[in-house]
Formats: structure tokens, C-alpha cells, sequence
């Protein structure tokens, strides 16, 4: 007889079908370490299919990349104090920029009393302005607004998840090329392929029943 | 009552093997043309991003896969083989013996044309989708245990709504792991159709218990890449579906494995 103990990891599905339950995870799943072998998962390819090869948008998104390069390389020349005001004056919170700077909010108010900034941070700012830079080009009127706003209505993913784990390149592919859900979905499936699992809503809602308790209902 | 098996999987993935030549599709449909006469190609396109952070950059590069399915006359039994993995599966569920037998055998014809370098993992996994007529007295046929406990919420009456559950198992085999997936789900079935693997008599919108059961050996980092050997592969997926038996009885009732028994007899 085979001894079978209970785990902490997921790993992939087999065959091609991805019929997992959708958890809401999020808030349990620190330490949870993924399968390695889950990165070559080929059921992540039924989700990677959402994006058309020969996309249309390759060519913009990668004259936004090339806007960010030069953007990022004039930002550089900023003192950190400069840096600091352009990023707050967009409206993003100094708990935001900490994070994103994977700083204290401490460190920032002394970058913001004038203490110098290493190389490594003053990069991440600079890179961090840029992009606040260029987003009001590509329809997005509130920068700080939107990089806080789920990716996907059903999705515990914000713009400023991905920042604060250094994926500038999914955001400005965001920005830029997603004008459809799959194009999400394939943002998404490129930060963690597990993010069904790991990120999104339950299918389930909790409402108010009628009793005025509340109900655990199928999402319509 | 239905017997509740919607689809059996049985699944071998291998280092990634060069596109299929226009002439091993062709050996390959003649070879497996007695049990698989359809053939019908998929391709799926994607794209990976490749960031160089000391640049700045971003370069994507398109993904296209493409999906070489073998099927049954009735299109609800077939074969995937994409450059990764083999996959065989069926929504026409007769036994584990005869699905054995199909894997094997396509395994073999695959492997004696495109000469696979190696397997890295085995899976089998089991879909159940459990439907009472008018009913969701869920304790009838599936184990106490995963129901959901009935709520007493004193003079308002509760009705479950939703249950969801997942876990996840390994085994004193290294290298074998389980995953069940299981609750109460409302909806359409987690198992439909489409143009590579019909489902006949597809349920309608329902109540139902869903069990997933996926067992899988994958081998462990650090161990060298095994050539492979239809035998041990098959004696892997004998192992699998051993424990996919196991927690099929774990988690019905005697009541309704008893039911399914002389359903099967008629």
C-alpha cells in the first residue's frame, strides 16, 4: 500500500485540459513554492494560444520599450530628489513607491529629506518615473489610478503588483496591446502561469441573501 | 444516479523533440490508423517576453505550437502528441485495461517514429462529475468528509450554495504526487466538447460533485533524463492509476461504488 501525506505545492495538470477550481490563494499561499517543472507546463500553452503570433501590436509595443529605454537613460541623469517629486506629483502614494522600490517607507522620506539614493535604487526610480512618464500617451489618464486597478475585474493582479516585483515589461505590455481579455490573460500567464490558481476570484461571490446573512452565490 | 466519469487521461512528457516531418505524420496516421483513423492538426500561437534588465528591454518571441490529434471514429477517444507530451484520452471510459493498452500501444508507435529522447513525467488523471437528479444530498454517494458540513443557522434555514477543495499529496514513491480537486459546482460541465474530444450526452447547466483526481510522477531535479522504456512507463501508469482507484473508493461511499458496480454489469 502506498503512504500518501499531504502537501504545500501544486503542480501541473496532466493532459490538455486546465479544469482547475479557481481559489482565491492569494492571501495563503506565502511559502508555497511551485513545481519547477510547472514554467514548461504545456497546458500553460492553451493560455499562451490567446495571443496571435505575428501580433500587430509587436511593432508598437516595442517602440514603447524603445520610448521607456530613452526615457530611462534621461531620468538617470536626475538627482533622486527630482526623481521623488515626479514620481509623487503623479498621484502614487509613498507606501507605493516603497514598495515598488522594495524600500521602507522610511527609506523614501529620508531620499526625501535629501539622503542619497544607491545605484540600484535610483535606477528603480528612474524607471519608475518613466513609465508614469509614458502611460498618459497610451489612453491612460491617471497613472497612479490605474496601476492600483485590477488587470482583470475577477483578478487580484494590479499594475503595481507587477511593479513591485520588477516587471516593468509586463506593465508597459499592458499599457500597450492589451485591448483584449486573452491579451491579459497572456500578460498574466507570462508573471506566473499559475495565476488561476493562485490569483484569481473564486467563481463564487459572497452577497447579501435575503435574510440580510451572507450568501455564497455562483457569480452570473 | 450517472456514472459519474467524464474523462480519463493518461499522459507521458518528454524533452522537447523536433516538429513533426510531413512524413512521420504520415507513418504515424498509417500506424495508429486502426485505432485512430481521424487525423486533424491543431496549432496554438503564443508568445514569450524575454526582459534584459540591465538594458531595459523587452523582446517577444512568438510560440507556435502545433497539436498532431489521432482520433477514434466516434472523436471521443484520441491521441495528442505535441512536441512536449503524448497525451491519451477518452469521455467513452470502458477500462482501465483497454485505456492502458490504447497509451501503450500509441506510446510504442510514436516512439518507434519519432524516437523520443527520454520521459520526465507520467500522469493519469481521472475527471468525475457526480449529478443527483433533484437532489444534492451529496452524502448519499460521496464521503462524509468532503461534503460540506450541513449549517444549523438557528431559525434561518442555509443551503449550500458552493464548495470548492483542493489537495495536494505525495507518496513514499519519489516522485509521485496526487492532486484532488473536489466540491460542489454549479454550472456547465467542467468537461465539454469540442472539435479535438467529443462529449456525448453533455449535461446541461447543473448541480453537480466534482472530482478531479491527477496522479503524476515526475522525475526528480538532480536524476538523470531515463530513455524510454514502454514497460516501465506502463508499470508507472499502472502505479498512477492505482492510486486514482484508491481515492475514487476513499472518497464514494460503499453505497454508491456499489451502485456503480451494478450499473457496469448491465
Amino acid at each position: 500500500m502506498t503512504a500518501v501525506t499531504l502537501r504545500s505545492f501544486d503542480g501541473p495538470l496532466t493532459g490538455l485540459r486546465d479544469t482547475r477550481i479557481s481559489f482565491n490563494r492569494r492571501n495563503v499561499e506565502s511559502g508555497v513554492r511551485l513545481l519547477q517543472g510547472l514554467v514548461d507546463d504545456p497546458s500553460s500553452l492553451m493560455t499562451l494560444a490567446r495571443i496571435a503570433a505575428g501580433d500587430a501590436d509587436e511593432q508598437r509595443r516595442q517602440d514603447l520599450v524603445n520610448k521607456f529605454d530613452e526615457n530611462v537613460i534621461t531620468l538617470n541623469r536626475c538627482s533622486g530628489l527630482v526623481l521623488l517629486e515626479m514620481i509623487s506629483a503623479s498621484g502614487l502614494s509613498w507606501r507605493d513607491i516603497a514598495r515598488i522600490g522594495q524600500v521602507s517607507v522610511a527609506s523614501v522620506q529620508k531620499w526625501r529629506r535629501g539622503d542619497g539614493m544607491t545605484g540600484a535604487n535610483r535606477a528603480n526610480m528612474a524607471r519608475l518615473a518613466a513609465i508614469l512618464q509614458q502611460l498618459p500617451n497610451h489612453m491612460i489618464g491617471e497613472p497612479s489610478a490605474w496601476l492600483e486597478a485590477k488587470v482583470l475585474p475577477n483578478v487580484g493582479v494590479t499594475p503595481l503588483d507587477l511593479l513591485a516585483e520588477g516587471r516593468f515589461d509586463l506593465v508597459l505590455a499592458l499599457a500597450t496591446g492589451t485591448d483584449t481579455k486573452g491579451e491579459v490573460e497572456s500578460v498574466l500567464d507570462d508573471y506566473n502561469v499559475d495565476w488561476r490558481v493562485i490569483f484569481v476570484d473564486n467563481d463564487f461571490t459572497v452577497v447579501k441573501g435575503q435574510d440580510g446573512r451572507p450568501v455564497i452565490v455562483a457569480k452570473r | 444516479m450517472n456514472i459519474p466519469l467524464a474523462l480519463a487521461v493518461v499522459e507521458v512528457r518528454f524533452p522537447e523533440s523536433a516538429p513533426l516531418t510531413d512524413d512521420q505524420v504520415a507513418n504515424l496516421k498509417k500506424s495508429l490508423n486502426g485505432r485512430f483513423p481521424i487525423y486533424k492538426h491543431e496549432i496554438r500561437n503564443g508568445f514569450t517576453s524575454t526582459v534584459n534588465y540591465e538594458l531595459g528591454t523587452v523582446a517577444n518571441s512568438p510560440i507556435v505550437e502545433v497539436l498532431h490529434h489521432f482520433l477514434a471514429r466516434s472523436l471521443q477517444t484520441g491521441a495528442t502528441l505535441t512536441s512536449k507530451s503524448l497525451v491519451v484520452e477518452t469521455t467513452d471510459y470502458k477500462s482501465w485495461l483497454e485505456l492502458k493498452k490504447m497509451f501503450v500501444e500509441t506510446l510504442g508507435a510514436v516512439n518507434d517514429i519519432v524516437h523520443l529522447d527520454g520521459y520526465q513525467r507520467v500522469g493519469c488523471r481521472y475527471i468525475d462529475e457526480f449529478r443527483l437528479e433533484g437532489a444534492d444530498d451529496w452524502a448519499s454517494i460521496i464521503s462524509p468528509g468532503l461534503v460540506a458540513p450541513s449549517w444549523n443557522a438557528g431559525p434561518q434555514s442555509t443551503k449550500l450554495e458552493a464548495q470548492m477543495f483542493q489537495a495536494i499529496y505525495s507518496t513514499d514513491t519519489v516522485g509521485i504526487t496526487s492532486t484532488l480537486r473536489f466540491g460542489q459546482m454549479s454550472g456547465p460541465p467542467v468537461i465539454g466538447s469540442s472539435d479535438y474530444l467529443v462529449r456525448t450526452n453533455l449535461p446541461g447547466e447543473s448541480t453537480f460533485f466534482l472530482l478531479d483526481t491527477d496522479c503524476a510522477w515526475q522525475l526528480p531535479q538532480g536524476l538523470p533524463v531515463p530513455p524510454v522504456s514502454i514497460q516501465e512507463i506502463s508499470q508507472l501508469s499502472e502505479q498512477l492509476h492505482d492510486l486514482i482507484s484508491s481515492a475514487f473508493l476513499m472518497v464514494t461511499t460503499s453505497k454508491f461504488q456499489t451502485s456503480i458496480e451494478a450499473a457496469s454489469m448491465k
